[in-house]
């Protein structure tokens, strides 16, 4: 097909758009969304006995912190980086990912300052149902992202899975978080960080293919 | 793109979110020859430099609703041109390695019939053997060779996936150097 063919097609087949909203704006959106029904679900599976006393000591506020500012940084990296030059800064790329590795090196902190990191780590104290509850907690976030990501236009798929997948599994580990009663950085490293490690590589793995499709309609 | 045309481009492009058709192709004529001058500092004079004009527009087309009126126009069109580039580029390296090179290299000159003929290439022959060839290659090779048109445009018409346009359009080539007489290369 000519180019000149192509503008005629194209001219003939533009209906009208409505412009999607800032990136900032859907991300409060879908944050807003995901937190409510996080929310619910955390009070249907019930949050831990002692919640109100935990969150005023100083190591499981750092940490809930840390994980919730790896989501919220995340989510809003995904939703940048569906928009063309909408991620002008490379801190959006970066400030995810440096907020999940703040997460790791607390609890890797709190491991050394409890003594006996090594062996603690070695009795792999993991809890499958924290993985479920993180699973659970993060597939529908997830699955909505990576829907109204599709819904933009993702130019750099790979990167752009990639945070909308660590923004789905760290909401999940929040929301995890609230109801795990225990506070062992040994087990929240093993039992949180380890499954929020392997759902993202997972979550990466579907995302891509689903924005795949979305750039194959350009 | 100049300021005027920055100007130009984002009074054309709110108009064409609103379904205006002819700011649209004005937007879309204005542009073309902006992609092309951009992919041609950086390819050189490379024959596929309309492809990615293509695909840009293409892609332009498909993001429109993501352009914010209240931003500037080139920077969001440039992410796109810059983003098909690199996409172009990647595919037509891996179409240069692993498949076709060059697409119809068959060695004339070693076939008796048309030994001395390699400055006057029988085009009737060439089209006669496409024309024998099965559909699904004959329809690849026609659209890529003789319309003109991307592997993308063709998966999506053909629908079938990029991937299999390329394998279709290798195994074409192929049979036609079979049936042209002449030897395959080893790419």
């Amino acid at each position: 097909m000519r180019t000149d063919d192509l503008i005629i097609e194209l001219a003939r087949r533009a209906s009208p758009v409505t412009p999607l909203a800032p990136p900032a704006v859907r991300c409060a959106r879908w944050a807003g969304a995901m937190v409510l029904l996080t929310a619910v679900g955390v009070l249907l599976l019930g949050p831990r006995a002692d919640l109100a006393r935990a969150l005023v000591q100083p190591a499981y506020g750092a940490r809930l912190v840390t994980t919730l500012l790896t989501a919220a940084l995340a989510s809003f990296g995904a939703f940048a980086l569906s928009v063309p030059n909408a991620h002008r800064s490379p801190l959006t790329q970066i400030l995810p990912y440096a907020a999940f590795a703040s997460w790791i090196l607390l609890l890797t902190a709190l491991l050394f300052s409890g003594g006996e990191p090594i062996g603690r780590l070695l009795a792999f104290p993991v809890n499958w149902p924290c993985g479920y509850k993180i699973f659970g907690f993060s597939l529908i976030p997830g699955v909505v992202l990576f829907m109204l990501i599709s819904r933009a236009a993702p130019l750099q798929i790979m990167q752009n899975a990639a945070t909308a997948a660590l923004a789905a599994t760290t909401l999940g580990a929040v929301a995890t978080q609230l109801i795990c009663p225990v506070d062992d950085p040994a087990h929240q490293l093993v039992g949180h960080v380890l499954p929020v490690v392997v759902l993202a590589v997972i979550g990466l793995a579907v995302g891509y293919r689903t924005l795949e499709r979305t750039i194959a309609r350009f | 793109m100049t300021a005027e045309q920055e100007l130009q481009s984002a009074s054309w492009m709110r108009l064409a979110q609103t379904g205006d058709q002819v700011a649209y192709a004005s937007l879309l004529v204005m542009l073309t020859p902006i992609v092309r001058q951009f992919a041609r500092q950086r390819l050189g004079a490379v024959p596929w430099v309309d492809d990615v004009v293509q695909e840009t527009l293409l892609a332009v087309h498909s993001a429109r609703h993501t352009w914010d009126g209240r931003r500037p126009f080139a920077p969001w069109f440039y992410a796109i041109t810059s983003n098909r580039l690199i996409d172009v580029v990647r595919r037509e390296r891996r179409i240069a390695t692993r498949e076709v090179g060059s697409d119809l290299d068959v060695d004339y000159a070693s076939t008796p019939s048309a030994a001395g003929q390699r400055d006057d290439i029988d085009v009737e022959r060439i089209h006669a053997a496409v024309a024998a060839l099965p559909e699904k290659q004959r329809q690849v090779i026609e659209g890529l060779k003789f319309e003109d048109r991307s592997v993308r445009e063709l998966a999506g018409r053909l629908r079938m996936s990029e991937s299999a346009v390329k394998v279709t359009a290798h195994r074409g080539y192929r049979a036609l150097r079979r049936m042209l007489g002449g030897t395959e290369r080893e790419d």
